[in-house]
């Protein structure tokens, strides 16, 4: 080897033995991916803004970022791309490792980046109304995790189109995730005042949303979104806003009352946002039945569509026993999408997840859901020691389970053929349970 | 009255051996007062709980430690929580203590890591036991709530330093003398 080259091969060997530094490779990817919450007054427990309190956290965001705990994104990769995916890959967590394991060197101050700059305020503007829950609910200091709803009267006015939703919860140590729901049958303000204190306990708002009433939702660490290409959700005069929130006791007795800011639309949107759900009402007759101890229980279930679609966005529920979760959209011509898989599902996180494009999927694809539960000891999150048998059920120690696609129909006026084919498909579906009734079978 | 004089050649030789290694630990708290040495200590076990205030697992256990110090106060455990964060002030540990009703115990802030190094903790919360001698007993989690980041319980299905804490009293020996505890780490000295 010429000695030119022989120094040049030196070279490179130091360059890639260099450890990383905190200016040049470790904040770069702090600011972008942690700092929204990891900041002063935002709901992550410490700031990650300067090098010192990236020092002070050094092993712990090693740890976390290794075993995917942190940032928050409970999607793995997919054959779609989603919006605000806060995912890091495995080179970022390779940086982030090699730096702690280097003994968290500073690195050239000159070469800090300037931090990202974020709004005051509301993050979208000022929003066309905003409400806030009527009390506060106490949270209390320890116990397992709860779930509440709140029904928010509204000033009167008609139909209203929701294109977004900005959530400020005032617990930030507590509070986890919250979705909303538009109530025009009275049946939440009544359920609230009817159970003592603030809100009402339970998940009987799900009731409304298989009638369609979500207007979408919010966790910890995700940034308010106004809805794409001018469609909204709507609010139905005289609804009442339903918030179902879930909180962590955090170790001290902790008062929310969360604000809300709406944003409307000036006027009905030209298309209609839908949702695809398979398997359809949350897995009500798909015969989850779940016997104790099991550790891989699997529910499946597919939907094919007549007409062509727009998909915007998917995400999934289940309880604490799903595992995992998957849909798949198979093409006509036979190509296999993987549109949303979690491969650890966290029932604390109920998340939506928004695609980068709106992805056109033809008359004719077919949409399969995998479910996949553990009702084992060995599964922490089971909420039975020892497990017992579950079923379907909207008691958060039931089992439920779907994947939803939230869609337009490529053409508006084929909308009614997507909603008779999940009618049938629900008709079909009870036609089965049916047939496995009587023919003695369990499921 | 062979074996006793062993014992007391034996603690000899180790006070001596800390001594030389100059590790004395002493518990200090916030204020400035000495409660003594970790090694020649009233009663029948000192427990130590190390804490950050802005770790949220730390903060969770807040009312199980308080429990924990205050069924075991009368047994002869004295209780200490030692804060490991180098940047905190006796403010900033006098305002944690009220915010998350810390009644059971004595604060410490272990800026110099004596107590932290002498136990091994690494994590925040852990917990650790030492016999009168200052004998590490117990060293590990308070209770199994979490089977690991992010994945919490619904309730704890071991707890931990309450057995232990039980066979000491007991004059047996501790079962299970190391358990992985989970949460944040410990931060460095220096930053």
């Amino acid at each position: 080897m010429r000695p030119l080259a022989l120094l040049a091969l030196c070279a490179s060997t130091v360059a890639a033995a260099e450890p990383p530094s905190f200016t040049k490779d470790v904040a770069p990817i702090l600011f972008e991916n942690c700092m929204s919450c990891h900041r002063e007054g935002e709901a992550a427990p410490f700031p990650l803004t300067s090098y010192s309190e990236a020092k002070k956290r050094g092993a712990l965001i090693s740890a976390v970022t290794e075993a995917r705990y942190m940032p928050p994104w409970h999607a793995a990769p997919a054959d779609v791309r989603y919006r605000d995916e806060r995912r890091l890959s495995e080179e970022q967590i390779g940086t982030l490792k090699a730096w702690v394991e280097a003994g968290m060197p500073e690195g050239d101050p000159g070469r800090l980046p300037a931090p990202p700059e974020f709004a005051e305020g509301w993050q979208l503007g000022e929003p066309d109304l905003v409400v806030r829950m009527p009390e506060a609910f106490e949270v209390p200091a320890e116990g397992p995790d709860l779930y509440r709803s709140f029904a928010i009267p509204l000033p009167a006015g008609g139909d209203r189109w929701v294109r977004a939703i900005e959530f400020r919860p005032s617990a930030r140590g507590a509070s986890h995730h919250a979705l909303f729901f538009a109530d025009p049958s009275g049946e939440a303000l009544e359920a609230d005042s009817a159970d003592g204190g603030p809100g009402f306990a339970g998940m009987r708002e799900l009731r409304r949303s298989e009638r369609g009433g979500g207007l979408g939702g919010w966790a910890v660490g995700g940034a308010p979104q106004m809805l794409p290409d001018g469609l909204a959700r709507p609010l139905p005069a005289g609804s009442a806003l339903v918030v179902q929130m879930h909180f962590h006791p955090s170790g001290k007795i902790e008062r929310e009352q969360a604000s809300l800011g709406l944003y409307f639309a000036p006027e009905a949107p030209q298309r209609t946002l839908t949702g695809v759900q398979t398997p359809p009402l949350f897995g009500r007759l798909a015969g989850i039945d779940i016997p104790a101890g099991e550790s891989r229980y699997v529910v499946k279930d597919s939907f094919e569509l007549p007409i062509a679609v727009d998909a915007y966005g998917v995400g999934g529920h289940a309880h604490y026993l799903c595992s995992e979760m998957k849909m798949t959209a198979t093409l006509p011509g036979g190509e296999v999408k993987t549109l949303l898989w979690i491969d650890r599902w966290d029932f604390a996180w109920q998340e939506r997840y928004y695609f980068r494009e709106p992805l056109r999927l033809p008359a004719g694809t077919v949409l399969e859901t995998e479910l996949i539960y553990d009702n084992s000891a060995a599964n922490p999150a089971n909420p039975h020691r020892p497990p017992r048998h579950v079923a379907w059920g909207r008691g958060s120690e039931d089992e439920m389970g779907s994947v939803s696609l939230e869609v337009l129909a490529a053409k508006e006026s084929e909308l009614a053929e997507l909603r008779a084919a999940q009618r049938r498909q629900i008709r079909q579906a009870i036609a089965n349970r049916f047939l496995s009734a009587i023919s003695g079978g369990s499921r | 009255m062979k074996r006793v004089a062993l014992r007391i050649a034996l603690g000899l030789a180790f006070a001596a051996l800390t001594a030389m290694a100059g590790e004395v630990v002493r518990l200090t708290d916030i204020d400035g007062v000495d409660h003594g040495r970790l090694d020649s200590a009233p009663g029948r076990a000192t427990a130590v709980f190390f804490i950050l205030s802005d770790c949220p697992i730390s903060n969770q256990l807040a009312p199980e430690i308080n429990r924990i110090c205050t069924d075991y106060s009368g047994r002869g455990v004295r209780c200490y929580l030692a804060y490991v964060d180098p940047e905190v002030s006796a403010d900033g540990i006098r305002r944690h203590q009220r915010d998350f009703s810390y009644d059971c115990c004595t604060p410490l802030h272990d800026a110099s890591r004596a107590l932290t190094e002498a136990a091994g903790a690494t994590i925040t919360p852990e917990a650790a036991i030492f016999s009168p001698t200052g004998e590490l007993l117990y060293r590990g989690r308070i209770n199994d709530l979490y089977a690991g980041l992010g994945k919490k319980r619904r309730e704890p299905t071991e707890h931990d330093v309450r057995r232990a804490l039980d066979e000491i009293l007991a004059g047996k020996a501790v079962s299970r003398p190391r358990t992985q505890a989970i949460g944040c780490y410990v931060p460095p000295k220096e930053l």
